[in-house]
């Protein structure tokens, strides 16, 4: 399969450069399979949307994009990258926020960042850390543990440090569940703003901000995957309800 | 109050069942057994327990025979004190942290209720004083039977029954008047909670320093076993068992449950996990607890600034382990020490050519593998979150994490074996000593690192053939320098495997 078959419907009008390949992805959780021949692109640019119930493989579809979880059979590239044969090299370029990510239970909030900043040579990484914690609402805890905050605030920490190193492609489990109504509007300008910049968002879930406009949406549901046209849509929380 | 204590009473029967339900359950008792085979099960353990007892009261007296004559009655000069250094000893111990916990539950149910928290005090200190004082008087009337073996057989029972009874009492009430001291920081007053912590000190140094005050439990425990307990000692047995329950209850009812259920958080997330679960996720549990200790000690020392990646990762690996635990860092060179003895005093002992040398050796090097020296890359790898930042050169990444171990156990080694005199072992093969025991150290190491990075080496059969190959090496040959030859060698080989990465 090629960018050129583009399953999901762009709404915006931007140059169509093929960021994610996946072909024929097919999973299993011993006889179970979650995943079936999973098919789609994901134009540099573009923030997508993947929805479906509980238990429908959207974290595992995550998990199998960032490489965390290897697939039975398939293909799964970032900028012509393959997962299997250029694992490291593969691996630059994406970074997944799990819905519950692990810290380091001795490094502060700060220390966290630095570390990520410092790892990836990023310039100024200190006033881009100072910047996104102000932003999430953090800079008050920059010094306390991650373990001591509350599931919301891990969570934003996560975001913090993926958005500090703003890879080729950001994958997100189910953002908007832990975190209040101001941070989730907070999260998806900063994700347009992401995606503005020539990266690529894809993100698991159940709701979306109000007035959240994704470029592109997918469905998951008995393993199966299916674009939704989200330009023919009014309404696109109105279809995640129904799905639900 | 009796409508509390008996509330609780209930609960904890309750509590007991189950977990009493599940030791019988591996004992071979379950609930749906037919009459007929509990009694043979009760039966049988009841025999058991006679049978080990009879042993044991046996042993006993042959350890007795053996003891020199006066050895009995030097110890019954030096018994009396026992009990208040027991008191101290619980005091002291308790004091390091309050013993009243309260589990998830507890919190949630009991501490938002008005039960009488003296209610709550008393049995909560019953559950985790009860067994020991049981244990406690069952080890006393062991001794008390040492010093009455010579009388007749009715005498020796009787005063080993009142022996293991007065025992048990005094051990109660020790450990209630331990709780009833220890509470006191979790005292709503703050006057409470200064002045109790006069009157432990005024306690503990009377117990010291005050003869007669020391002195007069244990005089009545040994007045007791010789069965001329008067009635004075029997009311002021009463009396102190009493009088404890009674400061236990009104140190209770000052206590803020909020505090308490504030202080419980940590051991409320261990009860969480059950008793199997407990046992089976110590990991889990050592993590809870140091994250308990990080959260209330100061945080020292930063990583610096640079840009270097590398120099970040090993920053990140030092300064973890440096918060964790400090003290690992500072013995880590004994490991080296240790290793070092391990490679050199078996050939000191015996020589290279004796198979006996290299039979220790493989015993020590197998049973003693340094986890220290992994810990913090297996940390780094345990989350999948983290590890997708550490990028770069799976080799860099394995080095900046275990380097600061290697060379601390190095140097431990190194000085070990200069210190060691020159006339125990020529300096060539000293030499020879060290370098393979810090090959040893490498395969270890490296099993580990390969068996993280998943490549599905299995960590002991590697270990136990990798170190097969260097001891079959040095009996073969009986030199030190082919198999070290072998250990580089095997060295080599793991490390390429590791270059190759994921």
């Amino acid at each position: 399969m090629g960018c050129d078959t583009l399953l999901a419907y762009s709404v915006l009008e931007r140059v169509n450069v093929c960021m994610l390949e996946v072909e024929n992805l097919d999973y299993q959780y011993g006889a179970h399979h979650v995943l079936r021949s999973i098919n789609f692109t994901l134009d540099a640019g573009q923030l997508s949307v993947l929805v479906g119930v509980n238990g429908a493989g959207k974290s595992t579809l995550l998990r199998c994009i960032a490489g965390w979880s290897l697939p039975e059979k398939g293909l799964i590239a970032i900028n012509g990258i393959d997962a299997k044969t250029q694992e490291r090299e593969y691996r630059e370029q994406v970074i997944f926020v799990s819905d519950t990510p692990d810290f380091y239970d001795e490094l502060s909030a700060w220390e966290h960042l630095q570390f990520v900043g410092q790892l990836h040579r990023i310039p100024d990484w200190d006033e881009v850390a100072d910047n996104l914690l102000d932003n999430f609402d953090l800079a008050s805890e920059a010094d306390s543990l991650p373990f001591t905050f509350s599931r919301g605030m891990r969570y934003k920490l996560a975001l913090c440090m993926a958005l500090l190193v703003k890879p080729s492609i950001l994958l997100l489990d189910e953002p908007f569940a832990p975190l209040d109504a101001a941070a989730r509007d907070l999260l998806w300008s900063q994700l347009e703003a992401f995606r503005d910049a020539g990266h690529s968002v894809m993100l698991s879930a159940h709701a979306l901000p109000k007035d959240a406009n994704p470029d592109a949406a997918f469905l998951l549901r008995n393993g199966d995957l299916s674009a939704i046209d989200v330009a023919s849509i009014d309404d696109l929380g109105e279809v995640l309800r129904d799905v639900d | 109050m009796w409508t509390n204590l008996r509330l609780l009473l209930w609960l904890d029967r309750k509590r007991i069942g189950d977990k009493l339900a599940y030791w019988l359950k591996i004992l071979g008792i379950d609930d749906d057994s037919t009459l007929a085979y509990q009694f043979y099960a009760v039966g049988f353990y009841i025999f058991w327990i006679f049978a080990m007892w009879s042993y044991v009261v046996e042993s006993a007296f042959e350890f007795q025979k053996r003891l020199p004559s006066d050895a009995i009655s030097v110890s019954q000069n030096i018994v009396p004190y026992f009990f208040p250094l027991v008191l101290i000893v619980a005091i002291i111990w308790l004091l390091r942290d309050p013993p009243l916990k309260l589990s998830a539950p507890d919190i949630d149910i009991l501490a938002t209720s008005p039960i009488r928290r003296g209610s709550v005090a008393i049995v909560y200190a019953l559950r985790s004083i009860l067994p020991i004082a049981f244990l406690g008087a069952v080890i006393s009337s062991l001794y008390a039977l040492l010093i009455i073996w010579d009388l007749e057989l009715v005498s020796i029972v009787r005063l080993s029954l009142v022996a293991t009874g007065v025992s048990f009492l005094l051990l109660l009430s020790i450990g209630l008047l331990a709780w009833a001291l220890a509470i006191i920081p979790l005292n709503q007053w703050d006057w409470v909670r200064r002045g109790g912590i006069y009157t432990i000190a005024t306690l503990i140094l009377a117990v010291l320093f005050i003869p007669a005050v020391g002195n007069i439990v244990g005089a009545l425990w040994l007045d007791a076993v010789i069965g001329e307990i008067s009635i004075l000692q029997m009311l002021l047995l009463i009396v102190i068992v009493g009088g404890s329950i009674a400061l236990l209850y009104w140190s209770g009812e000052g206590v803020h449950l909020s505090l308490v259920a504030n202080r419980s958080r940590t051991y409320a997330r261990i009860q969480k996990l059950g008793m199997l679960g407990q046992f089976y996720a110590r990991d889990l549990i050592r993590q809870i607890r140091q994250q308990e200790r990080l959260a209330s000690r100061r945080r020292f020392l930063k990583m610096p600034r640079t840009q270097n990646p590398l120099l970040t990762m090993f920053s990140r690996a030092v300064l973890s382990q440096w918060r964790t635990s400090g003290w690992k860092i500072i013995f880590t060179p004994f490991k080296g020490v240790s290793y070092a003895g391990i490679a050199i005093v078996p050939f000191l002992l015996a020589d290279i050519a004796a198979w006996q040398s290299w039979l220790v050796v493989i015993i020590f090097f197998v049973r003693s593998r340094p986890s220290v020296l992994v810990e913090r890359f297996a940390q780094q790898r345990s989350s999948a979150f983290m590890e997708q930042f550490a990028r770069g050169n799976t080799f860099e990444n394995v080095l900046a994490n275990c380097i600061l171990p290697m060379v601390l156990v190095s140097i431990g080694a190194v000085g070990f074996l200069l210190l060691l005199p020159t006339s125990f072992i020529p300096a060539y093969n000293r030499m020879l000593a060290i370098a393979l025991a810090l090959a040893c150290v490498g395969i270890f190491t490296w099993a580990q690192v390969i068996n993280l990075l998943k490549n599905r080496i299995a960590y002991e059969y590697t270990i136990i053939a990798a170190t097969i190959a260097v001891v079959l090496a040095g009996v073969v040959t009986q030199t030190l320098d082919i198999p070290l030859f072998v250990a580089l060698a095997i060295n080599m080989v793991m490390l390429s495997i590791i270059r190759e990465g994921e």
